[in-house]
């Protein structure tokens, strides 16, 4: 038999594992894609069974290149990620057809491998990392299948036992694996840029606010950020979570203007040091980052804007680890820019006639008792805060104040400052999220817990934040969203009781934090925390070589050292053991066994030697034979008899 | 005939023969020579990346790159735990061989043009079984596996062109297991000889009868009605002299035995290979002649210059024939 045929069990574990393996990107290609790869498996599964010919160059290579240019014309490209991986499977489908021996199958296995990295490219997930790991050991088995004689056709107890080595050699592997995700040195990607690559979908804060668009995320319970603090969590009323800054004002939009990070208002501290925290963003696909209000250090990957928002570098399209830090008393732009002022105090020519109206009859009040009096009207108002408030017209503001009195906090937010700027005081809308649910040691932020409040600018004071969400329904600042509406409209996880559902999904969420905060988000910032907290303050440093390669050696020791004590010679049985203390009772009369000598020949030669103990050596050759090679026993015979030859 | 190809990159070649033979030479001091056991103790044996350990890494960079460019954390995992993995079988494939024992076994004669067999005996005294050892002179691999405090026997072909004693070249024995990323391998220098027997010619003439006979031309071999007993059947035997009938009842192949007279003694004279000058030739027909007279169940004598054989017959004396014919004129080897 040709050792480099392939066997057909394996070939069908091949054919398995590359279907698991593209399965979870069967939403990504198109049907015809996906039809003619069914047809190409299906096509090497009848030459299995049928142990038909392969199909020959010039009807391969057609249908090769049919595909390419298939994938060409459906995604414009044959690069980036979901083309990519479009033309990789087009290609295993066809080379699929060319596999005859160990060789070529031996590349699908590598390409195999390749496959799994294009499954993380849309994922990193816990779940799909725990399936892929099984499909590393079915490939790794096969590689080992491939290189150990003998196939597999009929003997799943081969391929138990390969399949068993191979995650004996996944667990030797585990220690270093580790040392090497920890120590290697990380780069900030990325190293080239491809088209489609940027991510498409959006979700959370968006950098407009119209009325409807904080009341849609209220029943969005995905994540929006996670956070632990360093030391006590400060109260909830006081979780302001700073977002974009909404300053112009078109009768119904607000909307965010560009942020400029050239010059930024100063900020001021209270007598508290700042509070320092961790806050892991999931991508929102917006520039900006989010953080506790007000941000008293600005992160290495991000800038402070002159409206006081953290904007990052680029998008956050993949999931971001920050350390922060914020003063909870501040005095934020004191000497802030006229301009800035000024633009903090326009408002559309026309509209909400009746609320221009009563705002300017305050500008005779100081600043602060404006603000006061514009609370006073909400709350004296009757103004409702709910889930579900009705559309208001053209004069939103008047229809909500004086009118329909129901609203979400984009209403009250929108409707405050639209009277602060009326009333001659700079104000502006702030978009962010607010509070966030405890699990354990760190913070859950979900979509729902988006909200927008107002900032207003007071001399001597600069910017102070004011929530008139607050002063109309204090129990959503204080205890969340579900105590200030009904929270049967809610879905479980937004609920208050202490549901089952939610209770299991805290305790999962619980996981995925740590494996986001210690697998996914292994950023270079973090590996150089990481290191400092063992000493290591420079990479490439002779202290992170020593420990990087000592460590890694000692894994490697280890690993030799176990392999070398698995394969010491066998324990000879207790008839050669005492045969052997036999021989070297003998070996005193220069009596030494030949390399080829077998018992009885030596046995003969030792007689011959000294012919006065000829009976006896006869005894212990016969009881010897006996006990090894015959029906056993004797052992105690033996035993006896060769402690009394020494003597 | 055609002239030779031109050696193409001579010049690569001259600058590298030295070290070829520097590297051979170093070899050679490293491993004992000579018909004894040898142990693949730790400096004896060799391990490097294989080709498709080649193939391997360069995807594994490929893969760090897309790890590195999408900022993928699952993605460096996996390229650490091939890359663990890759560094734990080095040590896998190298305990493969080491402490392996190779001894030098037996050596099939064959007829010049064809396939000699040398056999190689492998003992594993470790208690992990040993998988998938390779080994070969530079023809095929012969693989096989051994099982713990077991031993294997490997037939190696080497394909003999000349007659006489066919030296082994150095034995390599080289492992893949378990992935294939790397190769572990040692060499042997067993100098095994097998015996070469001259090609029998192809249709050559019928044997020399009337040379030696009684005047008739042709001569009756051991009388066939002169039936003397029967013995065991060997190989190259008569079928026409195998007694079928005790065979079917007996399950044991006889063959028939007749009186053979000494004085009808067929004898293969070198100088009855007349009409060929040239020495080879002539000692293929006289191989051929006592393949044939074997064949035929007489008893037949050899008489080169220099060396008679005195007629007798059965496999011993076919083979010291063709022994005598493999090394006529061939200083024996020491």
């Amino acid at each position: 038999m040709n050792p480099d045929r392939l066997d057909r069990t394996q070939i069908l574990a091949l054919l398995a594992v590359l279907t698991g393996l593209l399965l979870p990107h069967a939403g990504r290609l198109p049907s015809w894609l996906l039809g003619a790869l069914a047809i190409l498996f299906g096509w090497r599964i009848w030459l299995i069974r049928t142990q038909g010919r392969m199909p020959p160059k010039w009807v391969l290579l057609p249908i090769t290149f049919g595909l390419i240019v298939g994938v060409f014309i459906e995604f414009r490209t044959l690069l980036g990620r979901t083309g990519g991986i479009a033309l990789f499977a087009a290609l295993i489908g066809a080379k699929l057809l060319e596999t005859r021996s160990r060789r070529d199958a031996l590349l699908l296995v590598y390409l195999g491998y390749f496959l799994v990295v294009t499954n993380l490219l849309f994922d990193q997930t816990m779940a799909l990392a725990a399936y892929l790991c099984a499909m590393v050991l079915i490939i790794t088995t096969l590689l080992i299948g491939w290189h150990t004689l003998g196939g597999w056709t009929g003997q799943w107890r081969v391929a138990f036992k390969q399949a068993r080595f191979a995650g004996v050699l996944m667990l030797q592997a585990l220690p270093v694996m580790a040392l090497l995700f920890v120590f290697f040195p990380r780069i900030e990607g990325p190293l080239w840029r491809l088209p489609q690559d940027r991510g498409s979908i959006r979700s959370g804060l968006a950098d407009s606010m119209s009325p409807g668009s904080f009341s849609n995320m209220s029943k969005d319970d995905s994540v929006a950020f996670r956070v632990s603090f360093e030391g006590e969590r400060p109260a909830q009323e006081l979780l302001y979570w700073r977002g974009p800054v909404f300053l112009d004002y078109d009768g119904r939009t607000w909307t965010q203007s560009p942020p400029n990070a050239t010059t930024s208002p100063r900020i001021e501290g209270g007598t508290q040091p700042p509070l320092r925290y961790a806050i892991t963003l999931e991508p929102h696909q917006r520039p900006w980052l989010l953080a506790l209000d007000m941000p008293a250090t600005v992160p290495d990957e991000g800038r402070m804007s002159d409206q006081l928002q953290l904007v990052g570098r680029r998008q956050v399209s993949k999931r971001l680890r920050l350390e922060l830090s914020a003063y909870l008393q501040y005095r934020a732009g004191v000497d802030e820019d006229e301009a800035m002022l000024a633009r903090a105090l326009v408002l559309p020519e026309e509209g909400n006639p009746r609320a221009r109206q009563q705002a300017a009859a305050w500008r005779t009040l100081p600043p602060q008792a404006r603000v006061d009096a514009v609370l006073q009207l909400f709350t004296g108002q009757g103004l409702q805060y709910t889930l579900a408030p009705p559309l208001y017209g053209s004069n939103a503001v008047d229809d909500f104040v004086y009118g329909g009195k129901q609203g979400f906090c984009e209403h009250f937010a929108g409707a405050f400052v639209f009277m602060m700027r009326a009333a001659g005081v700079p104000a502006r809308v702030v978009g962010g999220y607010q509070g966030g649910e405890e699990n354990g040691d760190y913070l859950i932020v979900r979509q729902a817990d988006a909200h927008a409040w107002a900032e207003v600018w007071l001399e001597g004071q600069g910017w102070q934040r004011v929530d008139p969400t607050f002063a109309v329904a204090p129990s959503r600042i204080e205890e969340g969203l579900a105590s200030a509406v009904n929270d049967s409209d809610l879905p479980y996880l937004l609920r208050l009781d202490n549901n089952l559902v939610k209770r299991a999904q805290l305790a999962l969420d619980s996981m995925v934090n740590g494996w986001n905060q210690w697998v996914i988000g292994y950023t270079p910032e973090r590996q150089r925390q990481v290191l400092k907290r063992l000493g290591i303050t420079d990479l490439l440093s002779g202290k992170f070589v020593a420990v990087f390669l000592g460590s890694i050696g000692l894994c490697i020791a280890l690993i030799a050292g176990w392999l070398l004590w698995r394969m010491r010679p066998p324990k000879p049985d207790a008839a050669r053991q005492l045969w052997d203390s036999f021989c070297r009772r003998l070996a005193a009369y220069d009596l030494v066994p030949a390399r080829a000598e077998g018992p009885r020949d030596f046995a003969q030669r030792a007689m011959a030697r000294l012919p006065q103990r000829e009976t006896e050596i006869q005894a212990i050759l016969d009881c010897y034979l006996a006990a090894r090679y015959g029906s056993g026993g004797g052992l105690e015979q033996l035993k006896q008899r060769v402690v009394g030859f020494g003597r | 005939m055609h002239p030779a190809p031109p050696p193409r990159r001579t010049w690569l070649a001259g600058l590298l023969a030295p070290l070829q033979q520097r590297w051979n030479r170093w070899l050679q001091r490293r491993h004992p020579h000579g018909m004894v056991a040898q142990r693949l103790t730790q400096n004896r044996v060799y391990i490097f990346l294989s080709r498709s350990g080649l193939v391997f890494c360069i995807m594994l960079v490929a893969m760090l790159g897309g790890a590195i460019n999408y900022d993928l954390a699952l993605a460096y995992l996996l390229v650490f735990l091939l890359a663990s993995m890759a560094l734990a079988s080095v040590f896998h494939t190298f305990r493969n061989l080491l402490g392996l024992s190779l001894m030098p076994g037996r050596a099939d004669p064959c007829f010049a043009g064809e396939v000699a067999r040398f056999e190689v005996i492998l003992e594993n005294d470790s208690r992990l079984p040993r998988h998938n050892l390779g080994l070969r002179f530079e023809g095929p691999v012969e693989a096989s596996d051994v099982a713990p405090g077991d031993t294997a026997r490997v037939w190696l072909p080497l394909s003999a062109s000349k007659r006489g004693w066919l030296v082994a070249p150095r034995l390599r024995i080289e492992t893949h297991w378990p992935l294939g990323v790397f190769q572990a391998w040692s060499y042997a220098f067993f100098s095994q000889r097998a015996l070469v027997y001259p090609k029998p010619e192809n249709d050559p003439p019928p044997l020399p009868m009337a040379a030696t006979g009684d005047g008739e031309g042709t001569l009756t071999p051991r009388g066939q009605d002169d039936f003397a007993g029967l013995r065991p059947f060997q190989r190259g035997d008569s079928p026409r002299h195998v007694a079928w009938k005790v065979a079917a009842r007996d399950d044991a192949l006889m063959v028939k035995e007749f009186h053979g007279q000494a004085a009808e003694a067929l004898w293969l004279d070198w100088d009855a290979a007349s009409g060929l000058i040239d020495t080879e030739a002539r000692l293929s027909r006289l191989t051929a002649w006592v393949l044939a007279a074997h064949a035929a169940g007489l008893a037949y004598g050899l008489r080169l210059p220099g060396e008679v054989l005195a007629a007798d017959q059965g496999e011993a004396h076919r083979d010291a024939c063709l022994a005598a014919l493999a090394l006529h004129g061939i200083r024996e080897a020491t």
